[in-house]
């Protein structure tokens, strides 16, 4: 009996022990630090932890970070610009830090930090580049043979009905990639985009949140093909194929810079001074094969630029900016509040229309009505629409396309182009 | 010269000790005199407390005040225009009606076939219909999706699978399976009312087949299917997660109202939307109130009534012949059916879930534990202060009700709204929502699970210990001890459950780094992470059926019997 007694009593104390160390183990885990630099990360989750490890390293200045996809960061930069918990922001497209600039979220940032090792293209008073990369397919080769498809080759390719569910990308609601995307279609094809980009949307059976997600989702086998930056494609488990499209691609230039009312604000300019010495910029380098800024650094985006084959169009940032509301409103509405469509219905739409076209006597007419009616939002929804556009405007946009090593001055005459495009 | 040393310090001691010792004795005999009354005031206060804390504030200052006061709206980002957002509010409610009637109508044809069924093979199927609720929809609409890809690749199975799972009809099959037990334990609780003397008298008096089943298992029948389809409803039309990676492109008021904070910062309209999710609240609390006034609400309150069998008393959890119902062994079909679903749902977690099970984060389990330990506590605490309150009115039960019914994404809203600026001022403040998100699911479920599964101290007891000469305090002492040891394992599954499934309004609150649970999911899940998801998954289904075995260690004396506790 007294055993039992003992036993019981020993139990409890076990359980209780038990309960105590989970407590106080799990509350530690969770305590964050509150002391020292901290950054917002809109990077690969690899990138991020290694840029908070080697700085501390190198300083000993204790760093902590979070990670959120670009839109998400910057709507968290938004909602608490009365009181920042957080001092720096890295990583993620440079148009986004043009947005938090221009609504006064971020610090200037002084001429010390103003370095000359940035290009005038890729720098401003309030942040400067880290690294870059470009856009691209992403194709599982296996897998798309299988499904018995051919590769796709360019933007038009994927709007074709064959790639419908397909294709898997991520949501410009909450991704910077997914804004690139947009802002690529922008420029090659200027006011047409939303109509060019609608049937590839629609081939979209997938909107991941974080712009690193879509190739890990067709590594999973659930698409063949997935739209992102390319060095997402290049590491992980399986090297995915990657495909530039002819037409021309666009390509981000991750950024960093200081948030205004940053509770550490020195500490937060040793880290974005460290971010532009070699050890910052290669980093990215490292992990994914991001292309540093610092043109010191060999194999920098402006070497790339200037040797790579591929078109390459610039980015553009401040305008980028300027139309970054315009492209979310117009795809919260016309894209995420549509219902997707089935393969079936596409098909059928898609008939209808071709017979329009084969009864229509003189395809010069067709072309005129097809452009002039309003009719081509709803047309390019249901109908293999690209490839007739591309011949009716293939000479056009060759001269939009900008070569990749004719960088414009953006910097100085942003407002004045904004003001001229819109 | 030692020893008077000594017994002056003893004397000095006993000089300041008694009349300490006096005060004590005649503090103590006044706390028991007055402790019914304390004991109700405490209670009061805490409901009242609770409630404003968890609801009343939230909702008037956090949501009104949102709504009529003015923010720069328009220089949000994404805001969607009007029209998207009364779409959005149309599909989540249409897709919330078909998947709860859908859920509802498979919960309550099980619950009345597994009442056909002896009680031992009772128990084996009421673990097996129950044992979804442990996992997230998104999860099961995961291992569908799964083996929606698996089957691609094999011959007769392409032949029948669709391309993939995704869509509608994805969502709809995904919250029908998810959410099915929770009708089914609705549906079971309100039939276990139903006693067999009761049934044995009107089979005497001439009742049989559709008339006693209308005069006795339909009323219970469609409270149950009421209660479950109100939760349902509202659980369904809350969840963000699952539509953001089964729905494709169909648009989700959950997934809208949180992107509403989490991408665009647009606290105005996501106040305008967790206010649209209360419209639905809204009819059914004037429901309820209508029908409270007609006759009380008396869903809860008669406890899993015990029964003599063999000599031994036995606790009726499962009943040992039909009941209101004919043996109609077709009724067991949509049993079969679902366990068929289920088994094929949890087969792929299990299987493809272990392989990945060194890429666990103990940390992230671990913290989810922690803090489902404290919300355990916290809603134990505000369950058996309602069970005190509620001998003298129903009216508790009628705040718990409406408290359970509100939409999590509302609620999401209304926290975020508050609370969410306590993030950003001192970011361990992260620990307190997570405890107060739990809290506020949990605490109306312990309620309703306490009182469905019934007090295991009869009033023959306490009137006993009374007339034995014991306080109310001793009383009350031993009541809440032993209801304590009895129900933690309960609340705990129920709370670690809630923290594990439901996405609302954590995530309205929690960063996409914290290390717990439902933020790894999102993570993992939305970079299609399946295997290491369903690790995660499997290791919290083991712990919470540990926690189901000891409740059911606690409530059903069956197993208290022999050696084993098993």
């Amino acid at each position: 009996m007294k055993n039992s007694a003992g036993t019981h009593r020993r139990r409890k104390i076990l359980l209780l022990g038990i309960i105590f160390a989970l407590t106080i183990g799990g509350l530690s885990a969770c305590k964050e630090n509150e002391s020292g630099v901290k950054f917002l990360c809109s990077e690969e989750e690899k990138v991020c932890a290694k840029w908070q490890k080697t700085f501390t390293a190198k300083t000993g200045i204790p760093t902590s970070y979070l990670r959120l996809p670009t839109a998400e960061a910057l709507a968290r930069l938004q909602g608490e610009s009365d009181n920042p918990s957080f001092d720096l922001w890295v990583g993620g497209p440079m148009e986004n830090y043009a947005v938090a600039a221009s609504q006064g979220l971020l610090e200037k940032i002084d001429a010390q930090l103003n370095s000359e090792d940035i290009p005038a293209a890729w720098k401003s008073e309030y942040y400067f580049g880290v690294y870059a990369s470009i856009l691209g397919i992403c194709v599982d080769e296996q897998l798309l043979a299988d499904r018995k498809l051919a590769l796709p080759k360019s933007w038009a390719d994927l709007a074709k009905i064959d790639y419908h569910g397909q294709i898997v990308a991520s949501s410009p609601l909450t991704s910077g990639t997914a804004y690139t995307l947009l802002w690529t279609y922008h420029q090659l094809y200027g006011e047409e985009a939303k109509n060019k980009i609608t049937p590839l949307y629609q081939n979209i059976i997938r909107l991941t949140h974080s712009g690193t997600a879509p190739a890990d989702v067709v590594r999973s086998g659930e698409a063949p093909i997935a739209l992102s930056f390319t060095p997402y494609c290049e590491t992980g488990a399986e090297k995915l194929k990657i495909i530039y499209p002819k037409e021309g691609t666009g390509y981000e230039v991750g950024a960093a810079g200081i948030i205004r009312g940053a509770k550490h604000f020195q500490t937060a300019k040793i880290f974005l001074q460290w971010l532009l010495s070699a050890q910052g910029q290669e980093i990215p380098r490292a992990f994914l094969p991001q292309i540093p800024i610092n043109q010191r650094l060999p194999g920098n985006i402006q070497e790339v630029l200037e040797n790579t084959q591929i078109k390459v169009i610039s980015p553009e940032p401040y305008l980028a900016a300027a139309k970054r509301k315009d492209y979310l409103t117009w795809f919260s509405t016309e894209i995420w509040g549509k219902a997707k469509q089935d393969k079936t219905k596409l098909e059928k739409a898609q008939d209808s229309t071709l017979k329009t076209r084969v009864k229509t006597s003189s395809p010069q007419i067709a072309e005129s009505k097809w452009g002039e009616s309003g009719e081509e939002h709803k047309v390019a929804a249901s109908l293999n629409y690209i490839q007739y556009r591309e011949r009716k405007t293939a000479p056009a946009r060759e001269t939009m396309s900008a070569p990749a090593a004719k960088f414009p001055g953006i910097v100085s005459k942003a407002a004045d182009r904004v003001g001229k495009k819109d | 010269m030692s020893k008077s040393r000594l017994s002056l310090s003893r004397l000095a001691f006993s000089t300041l000790a008694n009349p300490l010792k006096i005060l004590f004795m005649q503090f103590r005999s006044q706390i028991e005199r007055y402790f019914p009354s304390l004991l109700r005031g405490i209670s009061f206060f805490n409901l009242v407390f609770a409630f404003i804390i968890l609801v009343f504030i939230p909702i008037s200052f956090g949501l009104f005040a949102q709504v009529v006061s003015h923010t720069k709206a328009d220089e949000h980002i994404g805001i969607p225009q009007l029209n998207t957002v009364i779409n959005a509010l149309f599909a989540s409610f249409i897709l919330a009606l078909s998947s709860a009637s859908l859920a509802v109508a498979w919960g309550a044809v099980q619950a009345l076939a597994v009442r056909l069924l002896p009680r031992k093979i009772g128990l084996i199927l009421d673990f097996l219909i129950l044992s979804p609720i442990a996992f997230p929809p998104v999860i099961i609409g995961g291992a569908y999706h799964n083996w929606v890809l698996w089957g691609e690749k094999i011959y007769p199975f392409n032949l029948f699978l669709p391309d993939n799972f995704f869509g509608i009809s994805a969502l709809i099959c995904t919250y029908t399976v998810s959410l099915t037990p929770l009708n089914y334990f609705c549906v079971r609780a309100m039939l276990s009312r139903i006693r067999p003397e009761l049934l044995d008298s009107l089979n005497l008096l001439g009742f049989h087949g559709w008339e006693l089943f209308k005069i006795m298992v339909l009323p219970r029948l469609s409270t149950g299917i009421s209660l479950g389809f109100f939760l349902t409803f509202a659980l369904v039309v809350s969840d963000p997660l699952t539509p953001t990676f089964l729905g494709g492109n169909t648009l989700n008021a959950a997934e809208l109202a949180w992107l509403q904070v989490s991408a665009f910062g647009n606290h105005r309209m996501s106040a305008l939307l967790s206010l649209a999710f209360l419209v639905p609240w809204g009819i059914i609390v004037l429901v309820l109130i209508y029908k409270f006034k007609r006759s009380p609400l008396a869903f809860f309150s008669a406890a899993e009534q015990k029964y003599q069998e063999n000599g031994k008393t036995q606790r009726r959890f499962t009943l040992s012949r039909p009941v209101g119902s004919q043996k109609n062994l077709f009724l067991l079909i949509p049993v079969v059916f679902y366990i068929f679903f289920v088994g094929f749902a949890e087969a792929m977690i299990f299987t493809k879930g272990w392989k990945y099970f060194h890429t666990l984060n103990f940390q992230v389990i671990g913290n989810t534990l922690v803090f489902a330990l404290i919300a355990t506590i916290l809603a134990l605490i505000l369950a058996f202060s309602g069970v005190v309150w509620r001998k003298r009115t129903t009216l508790v039960d009628l705040l718990f009700l409406l408290v359970s019914f509100i939409p999590p994404a509302a609620l999401g809203g209304a926290y975020y709204l508050l609370y969410g600026d306590l993030r950003n001022t001192y970011t361990s403040a992260q620990t307190l929502l997570i405890i107060l998100t739990n809290l506020s699911i949990a605490a109306p479920l312990t309620y309703f699970s306490i009182l469905a599964l019934g007090a295991l101290i009869s009033s023959s007891t306490i009137e006993a210990a009374a007339v034995l000469g014991a306080s109310p305090l001793r009383i009350a002492y031993t009541l809440f001890i032993s209801q304590l040891r009895q129900y933690f394992g309960l609340t705990l599954m129920i709370v670690t459950i809630m923290s594990t499934v439901m996405s609302a309004p954590l995530m309205w609150l929690v960063n996409s780094d914290v290390p717990i649970v439902l933020p790894r999911f999102y993570r993992l899940l939305d970079h299609a992470q399946y295997g290491p998801a369903f690790a995660m998954v499997t290791v919290m289904f083991l712990i919470n059926a540990i926690f189901l075995g000891i409740s059911l260690s606690g409530l059903d004396p069956r197993f208290k019997r022999g050696k084993k506790k098993w």
